[in-house]
């Protein structure tokens, strides 16, 4: 089968997202091209949009920079930083207004409920216990930004039979963060566990299976009255929860839970595979749709370039096989775990076979101990490793000159962030993918 | 308190003296600087073998191996798997026809010379296969064979098996001390009388004493006598394996190097492993360095004969050094694993003080009762070894997962797994479960590893750290090596040990520190996304940087 469109986005996460919002009213007709859920499915569903590159969310809470603070010491720490490539031809101020500007409206877009602030990063507590700093929870989950409590009295409420949350643990890690503040976040905590309607006695159980079960109204209100029954008079402020309220119905459990308890009542933030993640899959997946939005599934097998122009890309969906022409092509395929990226004993990027880079120095087969630190809680060589571009984000060549002249690249497929380590992602995505379309936009 | 003897090392030696000591009645001691089998028995092929690569050179070493071999299976039949071998022949374009099927007649008469041996180690006669046949057990052999012979090992958990020997040792009253390091051996006029050690986990230094110190330090053996003024004449030999995602054959398969050397891939677990090099070694023995070289060297050998093996998934790659006895002038692979127990009274003039070196894994029982022989002798309290006629804890008999998995409701596959690490006593770790149903949580799903298990391990079995859990039970071994489990095991050990949430932390960033370095090595393919998950897992959202 053989296509047109205007612009081919390859990839479906957030720099997809940001670049079909920049489309949305441009005229040009978009396809997304979609292989599986990557990267955005599996995260943690929080927005990070940059923090210091000297970290600090376990410092005083009082006295973390703001968000500009640490985009400004990003800009001039780093200037291969996708942020900092993308930085040319505007003033600081006009750039900072700009990333602000137009993460509002990814925010203000997005089919999914979300809180926090394009000024001030959130310290939101996880299910390790730690806490992380990120600029926008999911609205579920705003309850558990520790800055924002003043001498909480804190419920901690596990599941028993679902062991990704220990709420003891939890307990003791709310007392050993207090230590260090300068204010009084935490008065007291306790915690118990319950076992959810219909799930006596089983064990292992998922937190997608939870969310499914707590997706039903009766079971969400039972859940309320369990934890209601266990409060017996104590006096709490805040309840925290492992993030399993609902795939569908979050907003309206986490009210019914407020409503029943009378506390304020947060979802904790999850490490992969989490239900917020997934949601924010969903919304994606929602938001192209209601664009009414070309999608073209399966994986990009080839492409036809001549020169300097991609001509047509071929994706293959099992036996079938689509042909896709189209004026400009944005790259959106993701690192590793989309599979933008690869090293089968070479360092290549999947579907132009572009050169891979890190520092603009070209990764092929150099041997493991030439891409990564020996420690592994330092950012690692290959995971900043990707494309290098220039500020049309166009991909460039090992020279620095321009690959073909309608392709772009966004998101985490972009050389020298570290998407896994620092907390910039979200950001990167969208203001890449935002700035990425409005070039690729002036060739269709 | 004096001990009759203190023991140094918990690799299978050490803890194979320390069994076979306890049940003569011996007063015993068993220190281990980090934790059992966490050296080089660890780091072993995992096979308590025939030794058939010695029937040319040193059948007595084939014969007691094969013997022992036997002796094991029936003292520990949970823990021994039969694993099937396949020598492929290939088609070589420069040998005549003749030439050709005169190999495989060769190839087949060695193998009939071995045969002989199977009945004492329990094994199955060697098989002559056709290329059609051949090709039918193992479809992705390489095109270009010719025909292939049959035979068949045994494999065993090396972790476990140190480890039953450690829980029988206790049982018959030996003291247990892992993570206990000996800063020094004490020696009063010309004696060595006792150890200083220091408690690597909690800190803090004391003193044992006893009548003989056993150096059972393998490869750290050599340092460890040099402090005494002794000299264990070692030649310390790197050997690495590469531990791929899944098994991806049904055979174990041998191969030829590119330097002639024997070579092999092997179904573990429910892994597969590719081993072994054999390079001198001069390093630092805490710290071995696995080369891309020597990965490659590996792929080289086995893709000739199994090309699909490239397209496996590595997960992470270990190195071991084995404590060779000196072969001056020989080529790292021609020299014997002869073993030997040193007497330095006799040798150094130092009393009290004893060591062992050389041998490998299938003969470490009998190496440990040769040893107590010699402590039974110098202390004058004879006794007869019984190693190889008592079970081990939970292998006095076969017991059935089906049943074990319906009475405590539990997967099948679970249950398994936990029959094969535990035998009998997989009823004893169960049983936690009766108090605590939710002990039943499946934590490491790729094993899998049951929350019950873990417990047990740190109750029952010494584990202070997780990778004492991981080698105990296997958690976080297998394809996503632990980014879906790490922080829950690590909270159930910080309950066990009473840590606090602080302590659980540092633990799990201890253990992600020295887990990267295996990984480090095999960075390729799908490995960089589950890399990159962990990494955002860990890092980006839960912040332990």
């Amino acid at each position: 089968m053989e296509k047109t469109t205007d612009i081919a986005i390859l990839g479906d996460g957030l720099a997809a997202y940001a670049a079909a919002l920049e489309l949305k009213d441009s005229g040009c007709e978009v396809t997304i091209v979609s292989k599986a859920p990557g990267a955005t499915a599996l995260s943690s569903g929080a927005w990070d949009i940059a923090e210091s590159p000297t970290r600090s969310a376990q410092d005083d809470w009082e006295k973390l920079p703001t968000i500009r603070e640490n985009l400004s010491e990003i800009l001039r720490r780093n200037e291969f930083h996708p942020y900092s490539v993308f930085s040319k031809g505007f003033s600081l101020p006009d750039y900072l207004k700009f990333i602000e500007e137009h993460v509002g409206r990814a925010i203000k877009e997005l089919p999914l409920s979300m809180e926090g602030s394009v000024k001030k990063n959130q310290v939101v507590l996880n299910n390790l216990g730690t806490v992380k700093s990120t600029a926008w929870v999911q609205s579920s989950m705003i309850d558990a930004d520790l800055r924002r409590w003043k001498e909480a009295k804190v419920l901690v409420v596990g599941i028993h039979g679902f062991s990704g949350f220990n709420s003891r643990f939890i307990r003791h890690r709310l007392l050993e963060l207090q230590e260090g503040q300068s204010k009084q976040h935490i008065g007291f905590v306790g915690s118990f566990d319950v076992e959810l309607p219909n799930f006596s006695h089983q064990a292992s159980l998922t937190a997608i299976e939870l969310a499914q079960r707590l997706d039903q109204k009766e079971t969400f209100v039972k859940f309320g009255h369990e934890i209601v029954k266990y409060i017996d008079g104590k006096i709490y402020s805040h309840l925290l929860l492992p993030s399993i309220l609902g795939i569908e119905n979050t907003m309206a459990i986490t009210e019914a839970l407020k409503k029943i308890t009378g506390l304020a009542t947060a979802e904790t933030l999850a490490t992969p595979m989490s239900v917020p993640g997934y949601r924010l899959h969903r919304a994606l997946q929602k938001f192209y749709q209601q664009q009414g939005l070309n999608l073209v599934t399966g994986e990009v097998s080839g492409f036809e370039g001549e020169s300097r122009q991609v001509k047509k890309i071929t994706i293959q969906d099992a036996e079938k096989s689509t042909q896709l022409r189209a004026k400009a092509f944005l790259l959106a395929t993701g690192k590793y775990i989309g599979g933008g990226i690869k090293r089968e004993r070479v360092f290549q990027e999947s579907v132009f076979q572009l050169p891979v880079s890190v520092q603009h120095k070209q990764l092929a087969h150099q041997s493991p101990a030439r891409f990564t630190d020996l420690n592994s809680a330092h950012s690692q060589p290959f995971l900043q490793a990707g494309i290098r571009i220039n500020s049309f984000g166009q991909p460039l060549d090992t020279e620095g000159e321009v690959i073909f002249d309608n392709l772009f690249a966004a998101g985490s497929i972009l050389a020298d962030f570290d998407p896994s380590h620092e907390r910039s992602a979200a950001g990167v995505s969208l203001i890449s993918g935002t700035l990425a379309a409005r070039h690729a936009k002036g060739l269709a | 308190m004096e001990f009759d003897l203190i023991i140094i090392g918990g690799g299978v030696n050490g803890c194979g003296i320390a069994r076979d000591a306890a049940m003569r009645g011996l007063k015993t001691v068993l220190i281990e600087k980090n934790d059992f089998g966490s050296g080089t028995t660890g780091s072993s092929s995992q096979m308590i073998h025939g030794g058939a690569r010695y029937l040319l050179s040193d059948v007595q070493t084939t014969r007691s191996s094969s013997l022992d071999s036997g002796y094991i299976q029936k003292i520990a039949p949970h823990l021994l798997f039969r694993i099937p071998f396949l020598f492929p022949v290939l088609t070589n374009p420069k040998k005549s026809a003749f030439g050709q099927k005169l190999y495989l007649e060769l190839l087949e008469t060695y193998f009939s010379a071995y045969d002989k041996f199977a009945l004492l180690k329990n094994g199955k006669m060697h098989t002559r296969l056709s290329k059609e046949e051949a090709l039918q057990v193992e479809p992705d052999l390489a095109p270009e064979l010719h025909g292939a012979v049959t035979f068949d090992e045994w494999g065993i958990d090396s972790f476990r098996l140190c480890l039953l020997n450690v829980l029988s040792a206790a049982e018959h009253g030996c003291e247990i001390r892992n993570h206990t390091e000996v800063t020094e051996l004490i020696r009063e006029s010309g004696r060595v009388v006792g150890v200083r050690v220091k408690n690597v986990i909690a800190g803090g230094y004391s003193e044992i004493r006893g009548s003989l110190v056993f150096n059972a330090g393998g490869p750290w053996s050599a340092q460890l006598a040099k402090r005494a003024g002794c000299h264990i004449p070692l030649r310390p030999a790197k050997g690495i394996h590469v531990v791929f995602d899944r098994r991806i054959s049904n055979y174990a398969i041998m191969a030829s190097a590119i330097d002639g050397r024997s070579i092999f891939l092997m179904p573990y677990q429910n892994t597969t492993i590719m081993g072994t090099t054999d390079d001198d070694y001069f390093g630092d023995l805490d710290d071995i360095p696995i080369l891309e070289d020597e990965i490659e060297y590996l792929f080289e050998g086995i893709e000739q004969v199994f090309p699909r093996v490239r397209q496996a998934r590595m997960i992470q790659a270990w190195a071991g050094v084995r404590p060779t006895l000196d072969g001056r002038g020989h080529y790292e692979d021609d020299l014997s694993r002869d073993h030997k127990v040193f007497d330095h009274e006799a040798q150094d003039g130092v009393g009290g003080f004893l060591s062992i070196a050389g041998g490998k894994l299938a003969s470490y029982r009998l190496m440990s009762e040769e040893a107590v022989d010699v402590v039974c002798q110098k202390l004058g309290k004879m006794s007869p070894c019984r190693t190889h006629l008592v079970p081990f804890p939970g292998g006095e008999r076969v017991i059935q997962p089906e049943e074990l998995a319906q009475s405590y409701q539990i997967p099948l596959l679970a249950a398994q797994r936990l029959v094969y690490r535990h035998g009998t006593h997989a009823e004893k770790v169960l049983e936690l479960t009766r108090e605590h149903p939710f002990f039943r949580n499946i934590i490491c799903q790729c094993e899998p590893t049951l929350e019950a298990e873990l417990r047990y391990a740190v109750r029952y079995e010494w584990a202070k750290t997780l990778a004492d859990l991981r080698r105990r039970t296997r958690f976080a071994a297998g394809p996503c090596q632990g980014m879906r489990c790490l922080m829950t095991t690590a909270q159930i050990l910080g309950e066990e040990l009473n840590l606090s949430p602080r302590e659980v932390l540092s633990q799990l960033k201890e253990f992600q520190e020295k887990s990267w370095e295996k990984r480090i090595p095999v960075l390729d393919g799908t490995s960089l996304q589950q890399e990159e998950l962990l990494a955002y897992s860990l890092y980006n959202v839960g912040n332990l940087d």
